[in-house]
């Protein structure tokens, strides 16, 4: 069985928004630990 | 192939980046440190770390140069199910969420994963565990330390040696100066710099070669890469998802983390670390997939990611893959000299040759501990062993057979010393056979499995059941 070129462009492009996300949510998340003064 | 001849940056460039990055990690380092007074604040960051940081060490430490490197080998040796397999690396995360927990409760005052198997299975299960885990943190710092000299090489011509020498020298200093503290916030940064990194090379491999076009040309010279029920690769999915868990559960890397998160964190930062790793390969993997359709042959198939990184990029791409690789070394590798050197300090030095040592004794030791690991790994890495995928591989025949003892352990009463045992000594000399004699594929397939049984076994035959009071001794302990 031979993936298609749609299925590779699906699961590259899928994973590349989600990488994308990534730095934000971390960033959202540090920025809410330093206003509650639970960085560490 | 020639790297010198090939090299994308200069080395005076190559140089000038790793003299900036070392003299940032290294203050970072210091100035982390400052805050240090007593062992726990050295060993686990003062257990208190938040989310934030929390979720981007355990993310950052499992990125390391080995995804950026052996994904795109993986893929270009085994094709879509080599990188969705090296992401089924991320379930050992999500599945250690719920143990980093109840790890907590259990060992309050914990430092390592050892205190843990000698307070629960006694004296010889620890010893097994202690060889096991040291074979693993070593095998992990080698194939790190050469990964460094391999890749600096490849990009800049800085010679091999002298590369894995900078790597290696910058790593120990800042975890030296800093302890956890230094790791875990350096790894936040580091944690930014490799996404951000990955997904700009990924986004311009699609730009400039199109799914169609890398779609075509695999068809056309490398059919077998897109074949979906590829034997070996099915193989290699779930080996390397046991593979994951089995590194994960047992080491003390992700233990003295779960020691050094705030009480409530530990199971989200592990959880959320866990999924928003599953992409990383992938996005890290799938450019050897355009290696077809750029033309290039490959001589060494873990050069693939940085060769055609070399071919799409030029000087400015050029410059951020060394900054991501440089990032996910140091990363991984700092988190791994902290959490050796904990486990040596804890589990040998004072579990076995020292067992009165003061905290401030232990304090210079564990110094001391992370320079010798350091200057360890770096003879082992002097020559050029094997290459990365295999020397990885290899080592999952012994971190799977610790699944089970672990899991056990942490869950049910009626596991025993004698069923741990024999599952790790089982499990590693299984899953070793099957290394040499099918394939590196199945290596922790095997010990996973032999463990489990002898595991299930020994409960089903055991009358004893285990008090779980007897974990809160975790301060103090010793073999003797």
């Amino acid at each position: 069985m031979t993936a298609s070129a749609g299925f590779l462009a699906f699961i590259v492009t899928a994973a590349v928004a989600v990488s994308t996300l990534t730095p934000l949510i971390l960033i959202y998340l540090w920025i809410r630990d330093w206003i509650k003064q639970q960085l560490w | 192939m020639n790297s010198v001849n090939s090299a994308i940056l200069d080395p005076n460039v190559g140089w000038l980046i790793l003299a900036i990055f070392s003299v940032v990690w290294i203050w970072l380092g210091w100035f982390w440190g400052r805050k240090n007074k007593e062992l726990d604040d050295y060993m686990l960051a003062g257990r208190r770390v938040g989310m934030a940081l929390g979720t981007a060490t355990a993310m950052a430490t499992w990125v390391t140069s080995n995804t950026t490197m052996v994904a795109p080998q993986f893929a270009l040796q085994l094709g879509l199910w080599g990188m969705l397999g090296y992401s089924l690396g991320s379930v050992g995360l999500m599945l250690f969420a719920p143990l980093a927990r109840r790890i907590r409760q259990l060992l309050p005052f914990g430092y390592t994963s050892g205190d843990f198997v000698r307070l629960r299975y006694g004296v010889w299960t620890w010893r097994v565990f202690l060889v096991i885990s040291l074979c693993y943190a070593i095998g992990w710092l080698i194939s790190l330390g050469m990964a460094g000299g391999v890749l600096i090489h490849a990009l800049t011509g800085i010679d091999y040696q002298i590369g894995m020498t900078v790597i290696l020298t910058i790593c120990v200093l800042y975890t030296l100066l800093g302890g956890l503290r230094a790791v875990i916030g350096t790894d936040f940064i580091q944690t930014l710099l490799i996404i951000g990194g990955v997904v700009t090379l990924a986004i311009l491999t699609i730009n400039e070669v199109g799914f169609d076009q890398m779609h075509s040309s695999l068809l056309k010279d490398r059919p077998e890469l897109l074949n979906l029920l590829m034997p070996a690769a099915v193989m290699f999915l779930f080996n390397n998802l046991l593979f994951g868990i089995g590194e994960i559960f047992h080491s003390n890397v992700w233990w003295s983390r779960a020691f050094a998160f705030r009480k409530d964190v530990g199971f989200r930062a592990y959880l959320l670390a866990g999924i928003i790793w599953v992409p990383i390969p992938i996005v890290a993997g799938f450019i050897a997939l355009a290696a077809p359709a750029l033309g290039l042959n490959v001589p060494a198939a873990d050069m693939v990611g940085p060769m055609v990184a070399a071919e799409l990029l030029g000087f400015g791409g050029a410059v951020l893959v060394f900054i991501i690789v440089f990032s996910a070394l140091a990363s991984s590798l700092d988190s791994l000299l902290a959490a050796t050197s904990d486990l040596v300090l804890t589990d040998i030095y004072k579990g076995h040759i020292n067992p009165r040592a003061s905290d401030e004794r232990l304090r210079v030791m564990a110094k001391r501990i992370v320079v010798l690991l350091g200057v360890i790994t770096w003879l082992i890495c002097l020559p050029r062993i094997s290459t990365l995928g295999s020397l990885l591989q290899y080592l999952g025949a012994f971190v799977a057979s610790a699944i089970w003892p672990i899991v056990a352990g942490l869950y049910w009463k009626r596991a025993n010393a004698t069923g741990a045992l024999l599952a790790m000594v089982l499990g590693t000399g299984c899953g070793t056979w099957a290394y040499f004699g099918i394939g590196f594929y199945v290596a922790a397939l095997v010990s996973a499995a032999v463990s489990m049984l002898t595991v299930f076994i020994s409960m089903a035959l055991s009358q004893t059941e285990f008090e779980w009071e007897q974990l809160k001794q975790s301060r103090e302990g010793s073999a003797t």
